[in-house]
């Protein structure tokens, strides 16, 4: 039986309504939003930083209302969430090894294995030795910062993967290395859940996301007034 | 009461409140001090509270040692007994501590609430809980801890240089007879005595710490708030320096 990851079922927010999903290990879904704060609130209430109003939500089997804060937490260990959301007073390393270390999901030796096989895929991979991996977040570029914060899940190795506004606004080779090493972290890990996050209508012929051949996409309606 | 003055009661009342909830939650969840790099914030923050500040530190205990010493012996005239007694109670247990925590209080308590007040407004404090990395125990833990350790040690490292070389500069300029006056000086500390103050700068710490952490958390996420953040630690870790250093004193009357 294929386990289910995360589930909304008749969720209501201040900022979206009729959200209703259902996000099986192995597959990939696509929510499709309006703006920005929509994005932010659907990843705020998956992931039990804010409640819905009306509705359940499940994540990794769970009901993540129900729990205390401390287990939530824990239950979103196994969470991977990528498109941002660096810490500035790190440098991009010890970002991209923070997770996995701080949930002692990974020896140090896993670690830097891991963070070395993902840096393998980048046709850039020296640049990234040399200089990137050593400055701060803020001297990166937009897609340095998604790719990073992509890299520091592969690192992590979730069960399920957040994707916020990752593809979202770029195009070119940026966009083909990001979904290159999305695909990657699929094949290195067949059960991986991943769920993105993207703004912009899927009625809008957005090439993107019909590339990605996910399993379902939804798109989160403004709340009526 | 008008509701300008329930306003401004209200905000006190609250930043108390997130004070003081930041450092029972800080001293409830020392076990964070396990994960690795919790560990390595905390050594950081021992590095920039208290290894940084040696410099400034050791300059300002050397200056206020030279100066006390000299202002001590024109004051009190060459009796070592009552000489001694004043650098104790005044200048080592009041001013030396207190001193030393409005420099640590300049330099990190500013540091760290324009630290955490910038991570409020990039979203980053939502980026680490959506890694399921708990804020309190990432950020408030290993710089509350970090403090109370750097703090006293820095402390007494200023202690040490305004006994030990304050007198020893002031002999250049005035006449002291240095060894009865070190041997007065140190036969006079009492093991209480010492623990009291260890007791007292380690609080000095916490209340920097505590403080800063929550100006920097308690700010509106707006870029504006920023150096706001840092203001507020300074100015309200100083009342609380202050009323430490009260209570304290009337603990020891």
């Amino acid at each position: 039986m294929t386990e289910t990851l995360a589930s909304m079922s008749r969720v209501r927010t201040s900022a979206f309504q009729g959200a209703e999903l259902r996000l099986e290990a192995g597959s990939l879904g696509v929510v499709t939003v309006t703006s920005m704060e929509q994005g932010r609130a659907f990843v705020d209430t998956l992931t039990g930083l804010a409640p819905p109003e009306e509705g359940e939500v499940r994540l990794l089997g769970q009901s993540i209302y129900d729990w205390p804060e401390s287990r939530r937490l824990a239950l979103l260990a196994e969470v991977g969430h990528a498109g941002g959301g660096l810490v500035s007073n790190l440098k991009v390393w010890e970002n991209l090894c923070l997770p996995a270390l701080f949930h002692q999901s990974a020896t140090p030796d896993e670690v830097e294995q891991r963070l070395s096989e993902a840096l393998n895929r980048l046709p850039n991979q020296d640049e990234w030795m040399q200089k990137r991996l050593f400055a701060l977040p803020d001297t990166l570029s937009s897609y340095a910062v998604r790719m990073s914060s992509l890299i520091r899940c592969a690192v992590l190795r979730p069960r399920l993967l957040v994707t916020e506004f990752l593809l979202d606004d770029l195009d070119g080779e940026a966009l083909e290395r990001l979904l290159a090493m999305l695909e990657w972290m699929r094949v290195q890990q067949p059960k991986l859940a991943v769920l993105l996050v993207h703004r912009g209508a899927i009625e809008s012929g957005d090439s993107t996301l019909p590339r990605l051949r996910p399993d379902w996409m939804i798109h989160l309606e403004d709340p009526t007034p | 009461m008008r509701p300008a003055q329930t306003h401004v009661l209200g905000s006190i009342i609250s930043f108390f409140q997130l004070t003081a909830g930041i450092l029972v939650h800080a001293l409830t969840h020392l076990d964070a001090l396990r994960r690795r790099p919790v560990m390595e914030v905390m050594f950081k923050q021992i590095y920039f509270t208290g290894i940084q500040a040696l410099l400034p530190a050791s300059f300002a205990a050397l200056a206020i040692g030279l100066t006390m010493e000299t202002q001590l012996r024109a004051l009190l005239g060459s009796g070592i007994e009552l000489n001694v007694k004043m650098l104790k109670l005044v200048v080592l247990r009041e001013f030396a501590p207190l001193f030393t925590a409005f420099i640590v209080l300049g330099r990190s308590g500013a540091a760290i609430a324009s630290e955490l007040a910038a991570m409020k407004v990039q979203g980053e404090i939502r980026g680490l809980y959506l890694m399921g990395i708990d804020p309190g125990e990432y950020l408030l833990v290993p710089r509350v801890v970090g403090c109370a350790v750097a703090v006293p040690v820095l402390i007494f490292y200023f202690q040490a240089i305004v006994a030990g070389m304050g007198p020893a500069l002031a002999s250049m300029i005035v006449e002291i007879d240095l060894g009865p006056y070190y041997q007065a000086l140190f036969s006079s500390f009492t093991v209480q005595e010492l623990l009291l103050s260890v007791t007292k700068n380690t609080c000095f710490g916490l209340v920097i710490a505590a403080t800063a952490c929550s100006s920097g958390i308690y700010v509106p996420p707006s870029r504006i708030w920023i150096p706001q953040a840092a203001e507020l630690a300074v100015m309200r870790g100083f009342i609380l320096l202050l009323t430490t250093d009260v209570l304290f004193a009337l603990l020891t009357l």
